[in-house]
Formats: structure tokens, sequence, C-alpha cells
């Protein structure tokens, strides 16, 4: 706690002013603990982006500081153009870990003043209070310099009440909550994609480039020019009632208002302008929710049986292997850079209703001789080419639940196809290599890995149980539509007297207020109450037996569908034409019309509860068609060379441990007809439900051929001239067409960025001859020779941050490794140096650049390997992989390793590691972890995380 | 290109978490080859340091035996060695002091005949001679060979030392033509010497060799450092390639090594 006064912070912001844009510093002396002097300085560097207290002022104000029987408080100093965080090099420098460390930032136009306490390289955010006579005024003060970035001052009362309820629940302990770890990497991620807008907004890069960085962010373009999709990663469907609240709000204010639950357990805010991307990814992370990883070629969200752990028929708890698994994957870098999507999924029993036989890898909950463990599926999947997933284990014990994803996605990564995004999801590398080469490959990546240190995978427990203490009092509700509803969406959970409630949400969409209103009351029942599920509903658990009448209330004045049968919550419609661009047919608009046809039928749905209807409105498998009980998905079919909206239907999937099948094309019908087809077919099936265990069975035996008898029926259609309503889709008010379809978002790849370098050198190229002016030419030959070696980096994997690197980074793996002519050194150089003369003369050796680097793109193969080393990678041992060259995180235990032989350790690894590679390392307390990091940080290199687990300290480490 | 054992760990580990040296650096020294000329008053600090870092490969040439005289300051002998081979004394003293490193012993005088063929193998040489003829012709072929090596003198309380790039920095021969005339400087017998001195400056030379291995800090190059241990003055003069340098300038006139007729064991100790 910093306790300061009034006219020392109006000192320290106008000191900052007068020095701007030079950054000002100095000290700060307290006395009985509360600042009351400051010392200002000179910055000896004169300099906007660092500082040097000057010499002769230090020890002139240590000397007064005696003298007046003072105290070192504080050092401060202004960051001119930047948010108040120390900068790496604060961090570095700061050697006194007892005084804490001021910023102030005049970014923005507005004063930000932060204080910090910087230990071993690990800063913490301290809290300020105002003391003294004028303390109220002053904290009014204070809130205006801590004035938040709100754009909009003129969102007012909706706005201000849904912030003030997102601070009460903070009050609670609950903001704490968190049931993953986001890399501490994460927050300069978001510095960079923020500079990265801004270089877009300032035209100095392309969309395109842009794309491809926004999208492994989770922020997908939407139809509508200039608003986007945010993708908040939820392990588990597990989210807490205030980061629900944090979601709610945060779409409120900078979205459409509402937000949306995946087929996958995420959550999206749609409609977000591009200037608050960064603020609302931000606030995310503050509440422990990261977007990274939403989309593009990345490891994506995890998901898990949603009534893991209540589930009286469970197996075991499968939840917890899902966010350790998260926390574990998300913090190593190349989980970003996949050659396609990997999706994970937990099944907590062989019913598999996570999906994990349809997943890249899934995990189904199996006990073997007593102990926890998993059945191991892969290289399933759903798009336009969906699979079943294959059995890769018949039983790992769960501690090898990370070795088992990891080897997965190593495997991936080194043979996975990047170049043709169609093909390159890992069930193709599993067709392609065929079964046993896969397998093969994959045991050997597992080995491999076994003979690596690898940090243990720790799982938490997580308590399902009644909170402590519930503030509100039980509503008891005596009426049959309580009852009905009880019947209907009430279940037991394995835990005496608690309770699970599913909350239908009509096609995943549940606004702001609602939602709100929700977590405001969930609050009261602790944080572990809530999961999103992957048919796009909320479930709420662990509620005991006398609050339903209180849940009642709030889920029927959210909730609409609450009061009807539980059949319609499991529909899932894809968002179709509305919003997709790859979308045909407007499967939301069907699913509203077959709902529509439904509730005005006779049909006892109450008997269906668990049939499965899922609709896509393409033949992508984004809405689950492939795995529903009865699925459509949107094709255009023709009528007298008129097109009109129709739907192929399928039937007959399993999804079962062991059995698990995709369901099958049996015929079609036209959009229009779909609903009475619909209601047909329930209607023959519920005549004969009896017979049959299963809506499958049913299908096996006649259901098929009762589904083509009702499809002859419509098979016909009108003529357009005749009627006209065939011919437009459910929702449209213009006549069906294919036009606008585009390419899809998800592609935004490394071949996006190749091509950005590729395109500007043959620009440059073709306006190079044009140019007669030197600074012109000098400017064009600059660009060439970096973008020549900028553009295959990152089928390295490197992405590098500056001019510099680029060129270092280009010499290091594609120079000295052989890739590239050796004559092409001096170049290099002469660029680097920015020597424009000298880069004049050698304007021949430019364009040989520009040819060579064309050459090797054109050699490239599918997996972003050349030709001179395209066997060597099978046959090389791993081991070199992991230790130079790449961008896999070395993990090392140095517990029980005095000092100073765990930093020598530490610099041999670093050594043999290349800039930027991380390496984790477990230290002891004390001693070690005082001395270590420091030394390190000393180096050049930096401390990315350090943090206490039981008795000793993780401590991450970046290569500099 | 590291391969490093536990052990070596340990033992170099207080190189290595210097941030001039560290892992490769240390990785530099065991791949170093030094010889040191002389296995007297310099040499003899200079074989144990050099030993003790764990350089690769260390050449001791020395031909004489071990008399009681030296004991006074050449540390590397123990009075039992006496009358033994220098080279062998010496390199008995750095095998036990590290058996990781490789030692070869020279018995024998440096000449115009064998010295270039010896040097050829060494990444740097460590002049620890006692005489000028010595001196001048360890200068001469270093700068044939191109092998850089340090210069180092002592007498009564003086000492003096410069390092040599060939090519690069001034040699020995750009600040004085050649030795002086016999008998115009005294000799270690006629003018003594404080032993200390001779492990004051044998550490300076290793230093050097260490720097030029590892590659860390500045070398003692176009400059001659004087001390004075009666007044502990220290003085660094700065000089030059000298341009007229009658082996390295730019009309040399020295194109082959010969053997100076001057075996005493004293050097100028003024500029």
């Amino acid at each position: 706690m910093l306790k300061i006064t009034e006219n020392i912070i109006s000192g320290i912001i106008d000191h900052a002013k007068k020095d701007s844009p030079i950054e000002a510093c100095g000290y700060l002396a307290e006395k009985e603990g509360v600042i009351i002097h400051q010392y200002r300085m000179k910055n000896a560097d004169a300099s906007d982006i660092h500082f040097s207290l000057d010499p002769e002022e230090q020890f002139d104000a240590v000397r007064d500081i005696r003298a007046k029987g003072f105290k070192l408080a504080a050092a401060y100093h202004s960051h001119p153009t930047t948010p108040a965080r120390p900068s790496k090099e604060d961090i570095r420098l700061a050697y006194d870990p007892d005084i804490s460390y001021v910023i102030v930032s005049l970014s923005d136009g507005s004063e930000t003043l932060k204080s910090f306490k910087i230990r071993n390289n690990y800063v913490e955010p301290e809290k300020i209070e105002i003391v003294q006579d004028q303390q109220e005024g002053f904290r009014n003060g204070l809130k205006q310099i801590a004035k938040s970035r709100s754009e909009d001052e003129n969102h007012t009362d909706l706005k201000a009440s849904i912030s003030d309820r997102i601070r009460r629940s903070q009050k609670t302990e609950s903001g704490l909550v968190r049931f993953y770890e986001i890399p501490p990497t994460f927050e300069a991620e978001i510095d960079e994609l923020e500079a990265q807008i801004q270089r877009f907004n300032e035209g100095e890069i392309p969309a395109r480039e842009l794309k491809a960085r926004r999208v492994p962010f989770g922020v997908y373009a939407q139809r509508t020019k200039g608003t986007y999709m945010v993708r908040v990663r939820v392990p588990g469907g597990c989210v807490t009632p205030f980061q629900l609240n944090t979601v709610a709000g945060l779409s409120d204010r900078y979205g459409n208002g509402s937000i949306h639950i995946t087929t996958r357990q995420g959550l999206q805010i749609h409609d977000v302008v591009l200037k608050n991307i960064v603020e609302v990814i931000r606030q995310l992370n503050e509440v422990g929710l990261a977007t990274r990883g939403g989309g593009g070629n990345t490891v994506r969200n995890i998901t898990a049986s949603w009534n893991a752990g209540i589930s009286e028929d469970e197996v075991f708890d499968v939840t917890p292997y899902a966010l350790s698994l998260t926390s574990r994957l998300i913090a190593e870098p190349d989980s970003w850079l996949v050659p396609r999507k990997y999706k994970i999924s937990f099944a907590n029993s062989a019913d598999d209703n996570a999906g994990a036989t349809f997943n890249d890898l899934g995990f189904i909950a199996h006990v073997k001789n007593g102990a926890k463990g998993f059945r191991v599926y892969v290289a399933g999947g759903m798009g336009l080419k969906p699979q079943v997933a294959h059995l890769l284990h018949d039983f790992i014990p769960a501690d090898q639940t990370y070795m088992v994803a990891k080897a997965v996605k190593q495997l991936f990564s080194k043979y996975g196809n990047r170049r043709n995004k169609h093909t390159a999801r890992l069930r193709f590398l599993r067709n392609k290599l065929g079964r046993d080469k896969f397998v093969e490959l994959y045991h050997q990546e597992l080995e491999e890995l076994k003979k690596q240190p690898v940090e243990p995978f720790i799982v938490a427990n997580m308590d399902n149980e009644p909170a402590p203490s519930i503030p509100i009092e039980p509503v008891e509700i005596r009426s049959p539509d309580f009852d009905l509803w009880k019947h209907r969406f009430v279940r037991k959970q394995r835990q005496p007297g608690l309770y699970s409630v599913l909350i239908p949400v009509l096609l995943g969409d549940l606004s702001s207020e609602y939602a709100i209103e929700l977590a405001d009351f969930l609050i009261n029942f602790g944080e572990n109450v809530l999961r999103c599920t992957t048919q796009q509903n909320l479930n709420i658990r662990n509620i005991p037996g006398d609050y339903l009448g209180n849940v009642y209330q709030v889920v029927v004045a959210i909730s609409d569908m609450s009061t009807g049968p539980e059949f319609m919550a499991n529909c899932i419609a894809c968002t179709g034409a509305n919003t997709c661009t790859l979308g045909i047919c407007l499967s939301q608009g069907a699913l509203q019309a077959i709902f529509r046809k439904l509730k005005k039928s006779d049909l006892n749905l109450d008997e269906i509860s668990d049939l499965k209807l899922h609709i896509s409105g393409c033949p992508d498998t984004c809405g689950l068609h492939s795995t529903a009980d009865i699925g459509f998905h949107g094709k255009a079919a023709r009528k007298n060379q008129i097109m009109y909206p129709a739907y192929n239907i399928v039937a007959g999937s399993v999804t079962k441990d062991g059995h698990s099948r995709l369901a099958r094309k049996i015929d079609m019908i036209s959009a229009r007809d779909l609903p009475d087809f619909v209601a047909e077919l329930l209607n023959h099936y519920l005549n004969k439900k009896d017979k049959y265990a299963s809506f499958v069975h049913y299908i096996d035996d006649c259901g098929e051929a009762d589904i083509r008898t009702i499809c002859d029926k419509y098979r016909d259609i009108p003529n357009f001239d005749d009627d006209k309503k065939y011919y437009f889709d459910w929702g449209a008010k213009e006549v069906f067409s294919v036009v606008g379809m585009g390419i899809g978002e998800c592609s935004a790849g490394l071949f996006d960025l190749i091509n950005v370098d590729r395109d500007l050198i043959k620009k440059l190229r073709e306006e190079r001859k044009s140019f007669a002016d030197s600074s012109k030419i000098d400017e064009a030959l600059y660009k060439m020779t970096f973008s020549s070696s900028r553009m295959l980096l990152i089928a390295r994997g490197i992405e590098a941050q500056s001019d510099r690197e680029v060129f270092n980074t280009f010499d290091k793996h594609f120079i000295e490794a052989g890739l590239v002519d050796k004559r092409f050194k001096k170049l290099i150089t002469v660029a680097r140096n920015r020597d424009f003369e000298q880069l004049r003369n050698m304007e021949h050796q430019v364009h040989e650049l520009t040819t060579a680097m064309e050459a090797l793109y054109e050699s490239m193969n599918d997996s972003l390997r050349f030709p001179s080393e395209k066997e060597k990678q099978i046959d090389e041992s791993d081991m070199r992989d992991r230790t130079a060259g790449n961008d896999q995180e070395v993990f090392r235990d140095y517990r029980g390793v005095a000092c100073p032989m765990n930093f020598v350790k530490v610099k041999l690894d670093l050594a043999m590691m290349t800039t930027g590679q991380t390496l984790k390392v477990l230290l002891d307390d004390g001693e070690p972890i005082e001395n270590v990091p420091r030394s390190v940080a000393d180096e050049g290199h930096e401390i990315v995380e350090q943090k206490k687990t039981d008795d000793y300290w993780a401590v991450l480490i970046r290569k500099g | 290109m590291i391969n490093f054992t536990e052990k070596q760990l340990e033992r170099y580990s207080r190189h290595i978490i210097l941030k001039d040296v560290g892992i490769e650096g240390q990785a530099k020294i065991m791949n170093g080859k030094v010889l040191i000329i002389g296995a007297g008053g310099l040499g003899s600090p200079a074989a144990l340091y050099l030993a003790a870092a764990g350089v690769g490969t260390i050449g001791i040439v020395d031909s004489d035996t071990v008399e009681l005289s030296n004991l006074q300051r050449q540390i590397i002998h123990f009075t039992k060695d006496l009358y033994t081979p220098k080279a062998t004394s010496a390199a008995e003293k750095m095998a036990a002091l590290n058996p990781e490193v490789t030692i070869k012993t020279y018995y024998t005088f440096v000449s115009a005949d064998n010295i270039r063929g010896i040097i050829r193998e060494y990444d740097f040489v460590i002049d620890g001679t006692d005489n000028f003829a010595a001196k001048f012709l360890i200068n001469d072929a270093c700068v044939m060979e191109g092998i850089p090596f340090s210069h180092g003198g002592i007498l009564r309380f003086n000492g003096q030392t410069m390092t040599v790039l060939p090519e690069e920095s001034a040699c020995l021969r750009c600040v004085f033509e050649g030795p002086p005339p016999r008998n115009a400087v005294p000799t270690c017998a006629q003018a003594g010497v404080l032993g200390a001195i001779a492990g004051l400056l044998g550490t300076i030379q290793t230093s050097e060799a260490l720097k030029f291995l590892t590659g860390a800090g500045t070398l003692l190059t176009d400059s001659m450092l004087f001390f004075d241990i009666l007044t502990m003055e220290f003085i660094k003069h700065k000089l030059g390639k000298n341009r007229e340098c009658g082996l390295c300038g730019e009309e040399p006139t020295i194109q082959e090594l010969i053997d100076e007729q001057q075996p005493v064991c004293d050097l100028k100790t003024t500029n």
C-alpha cells in the first residue's frame, strides 16, 4: 500500500507534463508511512524511452532524506506515451525490493498513476491510498486520473447500472476465481496486437496481415464491414458468475448487447468495432479469460462433459483435466502455430456426451485396476469431410494426459499439411500416412517426450458442493408449471441434496441484460455453479433443493424456452447465411420455423427430450448435423434452372465409446417443406417409439424408409411462378441466391503472411523501374531485402519483432542453415546497418535475393519444409529440435541444486536455446529464487514469470 | 560445441556465471590452445592459472632445470623439484591441478629454427622468457605466423607488458627497434627482482590469454602497461603501429628469423 498526499501526486504529474516528451524521474520520501516529499531530478539520459537519475541530484536527495529524518519510499518516473506499466528495462533496473516504483502515464491524453513493488523481477501492483486533509476531494481527483478509457461518455444509465453491478460482484471474492491460467506472455501479445491494429489504421499493413494476427486471437471479421466477433476461451464450459457478468457487460458496452454460446462451450461477443477489440481482450484477460486460440490454426477451446463432476453415471470428473491441459497448452508458443486447428475433448463416461470420439483428440474417462485414466481417440473431426476418431490408446493413466496431447501436437506440427487448409486437419494426416505409420510416428514423439524432463501434470480438485452460506432466503413455489419445469430441466446431482438446472438458450444467444441478471443471482451460490454446454445452453449446478424456487423465478424470466419441452433446448442451428460467408441456407430461420410448427402440433415432445436435431446452413458441419439423431445441411437445389433452398437429410449418428458413427445421408427436402417433414417424421417415431431402444434403432430399422416415404410426398415442388414461397429461404426478404458467398475467415494462415511479403516484393520490383529519386530507390531496395528476409521466417515459426531481428534470424536460419547462398551474407549485413549507399551498389544482389527466395518458396513442400531437409526431419532425433532452432519450451527441474550451480545450469540451457525460446525452471525457495532470476535478467534474458508452488518456484525465462 | 559434464559445470561454475564468459566462453577456453614460453617467474602463475581455467591444450617450453635461486619466485616448482627439468616439474603440477587439460612439454630453447613450428599449433602465446633475444624472436615469429601473444618482462620492482595482435596492433619492434646493446641493461642476477611481481605480471598475461580466448573485454593492444610496485603506480602508455617498423611496417626489412646473441635476463624498464 502506497500512502501518498494529493500534493505529491499533483507534483509528479506536473513534473511528468513539464518534462514531456522526455521521461521525468525522481524520488519520493516518506515520514510515518506517508509520502510527503518529492525530489524532482534530471533525466540524465534525456530520453523519451528510458531514464537515469542524475547521480549528483540523487546523492543530494539521499543526504537530504537522511538529514530530515525521512525515508526513501519510492522512485517515480513518467511514461509520456506508453501505459503505466513497468517496462522490461524498468523491471531489470529495479534493484531495491523495498521501495515502490511509481509510474505516471500521459498516454491517451489522460494521466494514470500506478505504483508497483518489483522483487526478483516480479512485478506486483500496489494499491495507492490518498491521505491527509483533502482526502475526499482527492479521491475524486484520482478517479479522474485513473479514468477508464471509456470512449462513449454518452452511454449512461443502463451502462452505469451494469458497471455498478460488475463492481458489486467484484467486491465479493468471486472476482478472483479463474478456472485456467493465462500465460504471462499474453499481455505482451495483446500489446503487439494493439500495435498491429494501429499500424493497420495508419495504412502501414494490409488487412490481410492484420487478419493473420487477429484470427489466432479469436477475433473474426463479420459480414458487416468493420465489425468483429471476439471468441472467448471457456474450457469445459466453466465460467464463474463474475466472468459471465464481465463478458455480458463487455458485449453491452462494446458489442451487440448479447452473448453467444458456441457448440464448443465457448462464449462470443459480436459486433465489436476494431478500435475496441484490444480493450475487450484486455478486460477479459483481467478476469481470467483468454481469447488467444479462439480461431486460426491453434489449440482451440478444450471441451468437457457438461455434467462432469455431478453425474451419477460418470467414471470420474474430467473437468479438472480439461482445465489443467488448457493452462499447459496455451502457455506453449507452438500451440499457436499448428498446421490447422487442434480440438480436444474430455468425456466423463462411455456415453461420450462431449463428443470425444469426434475430436482431433478425445479422452474418455476410464478406470483400470482402480487407477484413473482415459481411453484415447485421435483424428476425428467435423468440417466438410467429417470423420469418427480412431482409438489410439486403450488406456493411459490420467497423469499422462498432457504427454499424449503434446505428442499429438508435435506429430501434427511436424508432419501436418500446412499448405492446403482443406486437407490440413489431423485426420487428413492420418489418412495420408495410414494407420500404422501415423501410430508409429506418434509413438516416436511420445517416447522422445518421455525422455525429457517434464513438469508434472497437476490437476486441481474441483469441489461440487453447496456454497457455505447463501445470503438469500429460499422461495417456495407450489404449482404444476414449477413441477413440470423441474421434471424437464432439473436433475439430481450425485451430491445429495444438490441439483443441476438446464437453462435453454435459443440458438445460443442470451442478452447481456439477462446474462447479468443470471450472474448476479448465481453469485449467491458460489463460483463453481455454471457451465456452457455443447448444445449451446447454460447449465447451473450445485443448487440446494430449497432454492429451486428461486432458480425457477430467475430462469423463466430470462429463458422463454424454459416453459417448453427440453427437446427444443437440444436443437442446434449454425449461424447460417445470416452472418457466415460460407452459408447457403438460413439455418436459424429454418429451426425457428420448425419450432413454430412443432408448437402448433400436438406431438408430445417430452417423450423425445434427448433427441438431437441439428441443422447446418451448408455441408460444413458447424451445425453438427453429422452427429445428430436427425440432421440437415443446406444446399442449393434447382427447379427449371431456378435455384431454391433445400436440405439434405442425414440420420442415424451414434456417439458412444467404441460405437460412434456419423449420420448418413438419406434424402433431401426443400427448406419450405422442412418443418412439415420434421413434424411428420417425429409423429412416425412417437408412434413406434416403444418398439425401439433409441432413435438410431428406429432409423436403422424402419426410420430410413419412413423418411423416404415422407420425402416422396414433398418431392415435387411448385414452379417459381406458381408458388414463390419455395424460392425464398426462411426469414429471407429476397429470392434465394448463393451470390455473396466468400472464403472462410478461418483460413488466415501462414501463407497469407508469406504472401504479404511476396506481393510487396513483386510490387517493388515493378516500381523500381520507374524510380529515379535516390531516396525512393534506397527505400525500395531496403524493403525488398527486408521482405525477402522476412517472407519465409514464419515457415520456421519465427515471428521477428524488429527489422534487426528479421535480418539476424534470416541470417541464422536461412543463410547459416545453408538454405540460402552464403554470398548474401554481406547484403544482409549492409541492409541491417541501413547502409543505403552500399545497398545501391549491391542492387543486382537484392534482385538475386528476391529471385532466390521466390525459388525457395516454390520448392517448399506442404509441411513448409525445403527439399534439402525433407528426409532429415523424419530421421533426426527430436533432441536437436528441442534444444535448438525451434520455439519449444524447455523444462528443467533444478530443485535441490544449490547456488550457483543452478544458475550455471540455467546458463547452459540458455546457451543451447535460440533467442525467443522459453525455458521453465523449478527452483528452490530462498537463495536460489533470490539470485537466479536476477542474474539471468542481468544477462539480457527476460523473466516472464515466476510463481510459487508449495515450497518451490517455477520461473519462466525467455532467452534474450 | 558444448558438452559439459556435471563436474565440469561445477569446476568452472565461477567462470560460467560471469556474464562475459558464460557457457560459450568456457567452451572456448576448453577448446583453446595456449603456449607458455619459459617456465620461470612469469610462466609459473601463467601455467597454473591456465590449467585451472581448463584451457584445452597448454604447451610449455623450457630447457632449464630447477635451481635453488628460482624458487624465490617461480612458484610452480617446489624444493623437491630441484634439478628436474622445469617443463616436467610444471607439467606435473598442472596435471595435478586439472587432469582435464592436455599438456605438451618442449625441453628446448626456442630458436629461429624451431619456434615457428612450435607456435603454429597454438592460438595464443605467453612470453615468459628472461632475455631480449628470445623476446624479439617470439615477437618476430608470432607476427610472421599471425599468432597473438602477450609480451612481458620484470626487473627489480618493475614490470611491463603488452599484447600483440599481428597485423592489427603494434608489435614489440614498433616500439623498440631491437634488443638493447649488450650490457646496457642490468640482468636479474645483477639487479634482482621482487618475487611477487612475477606473479603480478604473469597473471596479467594470463588474463590477456583468457580474454583473447573468450573474446571478453578489450585487450592490452597498442599500449604498454608499466608498473612500479614501490610507488604502486600503474601507467598505461598509448602506442600505435609504427609505419617504419622493420617487421610489420610499410617496408619491412626483417624477412626471416635470426637468433640474437644475448643470453641475459632483463629488459629496459622505462620507455
